[in-house]
C-alpha cells in the first residue's frame, strides 16, 4: 500500500539535507572540535606538568594555528568535499555570536592597555610582543572561526594558554580540570557531530543511487 | 464550463512555470536551507549536468530568483549562488499553489 505523504515533502526532505551539510561550513565542527579539545588539554598538560624550554614554548603557542588550519582543512577537504554551501545564520546565533565578540574585544583592549600601561613607553620584550599579538589576534579569530560554544570554549583557552607561554608563565595544574571539562564537552559533541555527518553521507549517497 | 471546474483548471494554470519545472525547483529549495551555495554542490545534491544546471541557474537569475557570484578560490573559478528574497517568496508561493491544488486529491 502506497504511503501518502504531503507534496511538498520531498522538498522539503531536500531543504532539510542542504541545511544539514551546510552546518558544517560554520556551526558544527565535527572532529575539529576533537582535535582543538585534544589540543587544549594537551597545551594545559603540557604547561602544568612539563619543563617548558624555549622550543616547547613555541610549539605550544602555534597551536592556535593548528587548530584553526586543521579546521579549515576538515571543512573544505572533508566535511564540505561536495562544494561549499555555507549555513544561515539565525538572528539569534548572530547576537549570541556579536556578544561574545564583543565581550572577547573588550577583554584583549583591557589587557593590551593594562600590559601597555605597566610597560611604559619601553619596546616590550619578544615574549611579551607575541602575548600581546596572541591577545589581539583572539577577537579576530573568533569572528571568523568560532561559531559554536565548543568553539569558543577550545578557542579562547587554546589561545590564552599560548598568549601565556609565550610571556613565559603557563597555567597551573589548578586549570587542569576546568580544561578537562571543556576539553570533554568539545570532543563529545565534536563526535556527536561527525556521526550525523556520517549518517547525513550515506543518506546523500543513497539518494545519489 | 461549469464555474467549480473552471476554477479548479484557472488554479492549475495559475501555478508559476517558472518554479514548476523539476530541476528549477530543486535548485530553489536547495538554495532555500543555505546562505551561498557552491555549483558543485548544486550538481551533486540536484543531480544535474553542469551545462542543464548552467541554463536553468541563468534563467532562475533573469528572473531576479537567484543571485549568481562569480569568483576564484586560487587559480580555480568558483560559481556561488543564493537564492534573492524574490525567490523565496516565490518558492513559498509555489507550495502553497501545489499543496491546495494537490490536497484535494485522493491517495491512490
Amino acid at each position: 500500500m502506497p504511503v501518502a505523504t504531503a507534496p511538498t515533502d520531498d522538498l522539503d526532505r531536500l531543504r532539510d539535507l542542504t541545511e544539514r551539510y551546510a552546518r558544517y561550513s560554520r556551526a558544527a565542527g565535527g572532529l575539529s572540535l576533537v582535535v582543538g579539545g585534544v589540543l587544549m588539554f594537551g597545551a594545559f598538560v603540557a604547561g602544568a606538568t612539563l619543563p617548558l624550554d624555549q622550543g616547547m614554548r613555541v610549539a605550544l603557542a602555534c597551536l592556535p594555528a593548528v587548530w584553526l588550519l586543521a579546521k579549515e582543512l576538515l571543512r573544505r577537504g572533508y566535511y564540505q568535499r561536495d562544494g561549499l554551501a555555507l549555513q544561515q545564520v539565525s538572528p539569534k546565533l548572530k547576537r549570541q555570536r556579536r556578544w561574545m565578540v564583543v565581550y572577547l574585544a573588550a577583554m584583549s583592549a583591557l589587557i593590551i592597555g593594562g600590559v601597555l600601561h605597566m610597560a611604559g613607553l619601553v619596546m616590550p620584550p619578544p615574549g611579551v610582543a607575541v602575548y600581546l599579538l596572541l591577545v589581539a589576534a583572539l577577537p579576530f579569530a573568533a569572528m571568523r572561526w568560532f561559531w559554536s560554544v565548543g568553539d569558543f570554549l577550545v578557542g579562547v583557552l587554546l589561545f590564552c594558554q599560548a598568549a601565556v607561554v609565550s610571556a613565559g608563565g603557563a597555567y597551573g595544574g589548578a586549570w587542569l580540570l576546568y580544561a578537562a571539562g571543556c576539553a570533554g564537552i568539545a570532543i563529545l559533541v565534536g563526535v556527536r557531530e561527525h556521526r550525523e555527518y556520517l549518517a547525513l553521507r550515506a543518506q546523500m549517497a543513497g539518494a545519489a543511487e | 464550463m461549469k464555474q467549480e471546474t473552471q476554477a479548479a483548471v484557472d488554479g492549475v494554470l495559475a501555478v508559476d512555470r517558472l518554479v514548476h519545472e523539476p530541476a528549477r525547483l530543486a535548485i530553489l529549495t536547495v538554495l532555500s536551507g543555505a546562505e551561498q551555495v557552491e555549483f558543485g554542490f548544486l550538481e551533486t545534491v540536484c543531480r544535474l549536468s553542469k551545462g542543464n544546471l548552467s541554463s536553468h541557474l541563468s534563467k532562475l537569475e533573469a528572473a531576479g530568483l537567484v543571485r549568481i557570484e562569480k569568483t576564484y578560490r586560487g587559480r580555480k573559478p568558483l560559481t556561488l549562488a543564493a537564492i534573492t528574497e524574490d525567490g523565496r517568496a516565490a518558492l513559498s508561493g509555489y507550495r502553497q499553489q501545489l499543496a491546495a491544488l494537490v490536497g484535494g486529491l485522493p491517495e491512490r
